[in-house]
């Protein structure tokens, strides 16, 4: 069968050396510049360095390498289509165009950032949370001196803390207390509830994530809002046949339509113990993957 | 310049106030607010703006559950108009 | 230099890349993208929106948003956040649409 699995971040890259180790034709396809999605600026666990993420990039890459799978990176998929029992994807590969055909699809497509509805929150210095990661993580590069990080949760306090860590001043701000950010040319203010200003060259919005459902809803994957984490999620129930959805995609889907439990022999070598390893459920066929945690 | 302006659309700049607009006048689902305002239509295809648009279908008292998504047309992102031309996959009608 | 205080911190393994931004030289590491070697050296505005004049300066860094539109060696509408760095690269801010083809229109 041939697979071509959208995104390669560690869902998508588990699955597809999962696939090529049982025979299937792969394409894992992404369009950033290297494979391992927020892998590439992320740190693992929580508190730790960075080498944690370093090293299970590094044996993700090793075990997608030494299998068949192809890999294309620099890789948009900017249409999808169901044509007959399988699928065509639009690809522009590096500036030149490809069709990839596919008897199955796995959506590993990940999440989005939620924005902030502000006055001035066009303005620049205003970014996310996962592009601050990016400057900061990937590049070495601080996104600035004085910052205001928006939002609560996980996420948030861990940016914060290394922000603080690189020597910049930051400070953590609720959403709700974020009245306006001011500058001409860039932020150089925020003003506050309760008239209060703080003097900031960058606001990072660290609000939470929703789903990249994007291709799937090209391909008709029924959706539903949900008002918690802002955007659409997948239907519980859902019938998609062809396609598996897989990874960060997934969020706030409640409840898999089939789950078929088959721990691969090398699912420990190429899944150590962290936030998104687990015993994954493959069924081919077409039904919706769920990825679990393991316990202990 | 875009002082005092609360965008909801960065790619279109399409202000808070003229979503909310759109909603008063009747257009109640995200395809029919994308339509009146531009919203939705730029370069990032709603990815960061269509989640806010539906936040204020909820504040105007819409259930969050009918919020139907955007119709998903190709191209999802940038592509240059020559090439996406090449593309005519075949189908059954 | 905006001066709005984004700095590198110390690294010291990459190699210097050289690049210009609206015609002044820079200098970038080969593990850069453009739109991490402007932020490094203090830039931040990338280009100017077509719908009301305003600053934008990179919002997403993933490639999905429109606020990292620059022209590179010549190219509008390229996404500085994911193109990566080259020798000799030529970056300018991008007003509005930018000029396309030999008629420069925008």
């Amino acid at each position: 069968m041939n697979v071509a699995v959208i995104g390669a971040g560690p869902a998508g890259m588990i699955a597809a050396g999962m696939l090529a180790r049982r025979g299937q034709s792969v394409t894992l396809i992404d369009e950033q510049t290297g494979s391992g999605g927020h892998l590439r600026y992320d740190r693992y666990p929580v508190g730790s360095d960075r080498h944690d993420s370093d090293s299970w990039l590094t044996e993700l890459r090793g075990a997608v390498d030494s299998s068949n799978a192809v890999v294309l990176l620099s890789a948009i998929v900017w249409a999808a289509f169901r044509v007959g029992d399988g699928f065509e994807l639009a690809v522009n590969h590096a500036g030149a165009e490809r069709t990839i055909v596919a008897d199955h699809l796995v959506v590993a497509t990940g999440t989005t950032d939620l924005a902030l509805i502000v006055p001035g929150a066009t303005l620049p210095g205003v970014m996310t949370s996962r592009a601050a990661r990016i400057l900061l993580n990937r590049h070495d590069v601080l996104p600035g001196q004085r910052l205001v990080v928006v939002g609560a949760g996980v996420e948030a306090e861990r940016l914060t803390s290394d922000l603080a860590s690189a020597g910049a001043e930051v400070s953590a701000v609720a959403t709700e207390k974020i009245e306006s950010i001011a500058g001409s040319r860039g932020v150089e203010s925020v003003h506050l509830t309760g008239d209060r200003t703080v003097t900031a060259d960058c606001v990072v919005v660290a609000r939470g994530e929703a789903p990249d459902l994007q291709l799937a809803g090209m391909l008709e994957a029924p959706r539903t809002y949900d008002s918690s984490v802002e955007g659409w999620r997948l239907a519980v129930g859902a019938d998609l046949p062809g396609l598996s959805v897989i990874g960060g995609a997934l969020l706030g889907a409640a409840g898999p339509a089939h789950v078929v439990k088959a721990t691969i022999d090398t699912v420990e070598r190429i899944a150590p113990a962290g936030p998104e390893s687990g015993e994954i459920g493959l069924d081919i066929t077409g039904a919706i993957i769920r990825w679990e945690a393991v316990q202990g | 310049m875009s002082d005092g302006e609360t965008y909801l659309c960065r790619c279109e700049c399409i202000s808070i106030e003229q979503v909310d607009a759109a909603i008063a006048e009747g257009n109640l689902t995200i395809n029919d607010i994308k339509r009146r305002t531009r919203a939705g239509m730029g370069i990032c295809q709603g990815i960061f703006c269509l989640g806010q648009m539906a936040q204020r279908l909820v504040a105007a008292g819409v259930e969050p559950e009918s919020i139907e998504p955007m119709t998903s047309r190709p191209p999802t992102r940038l592509v240059p108009v020559g090439l996406a031309a090449a593309h005519a996959p075949e189908q059954d009608e | 230099m905006n001066g709005h205080g984004a700095r590198r911190r110390a690294t010291g393994t990459a190699s210097a890349v050289q690049i210009t931004f609206d015609g002044e030289p820079l200098t970038a590491v080969d593990t850069d993208t453009v739109a991490s070697a402007l932020i490094a050296a203090g830039h931040r505005v990338f280009t100017i929106d077509s719908h009301d004049g305003s600053p934008r300066g990179g919002f997403c860094f993933v490639g999905r948003c429109s606020d990292c539109l620059m022209v590179i060696d010549g190219q509008p509408g390229t996404m500085a956040c994911i193109t990566p760095v080259r020798d000799g690269m030529r970056v300018e801010t991008q007003h509005g649409r930018g000029h396309w083809g030999r008629e420069g229109q925008s």
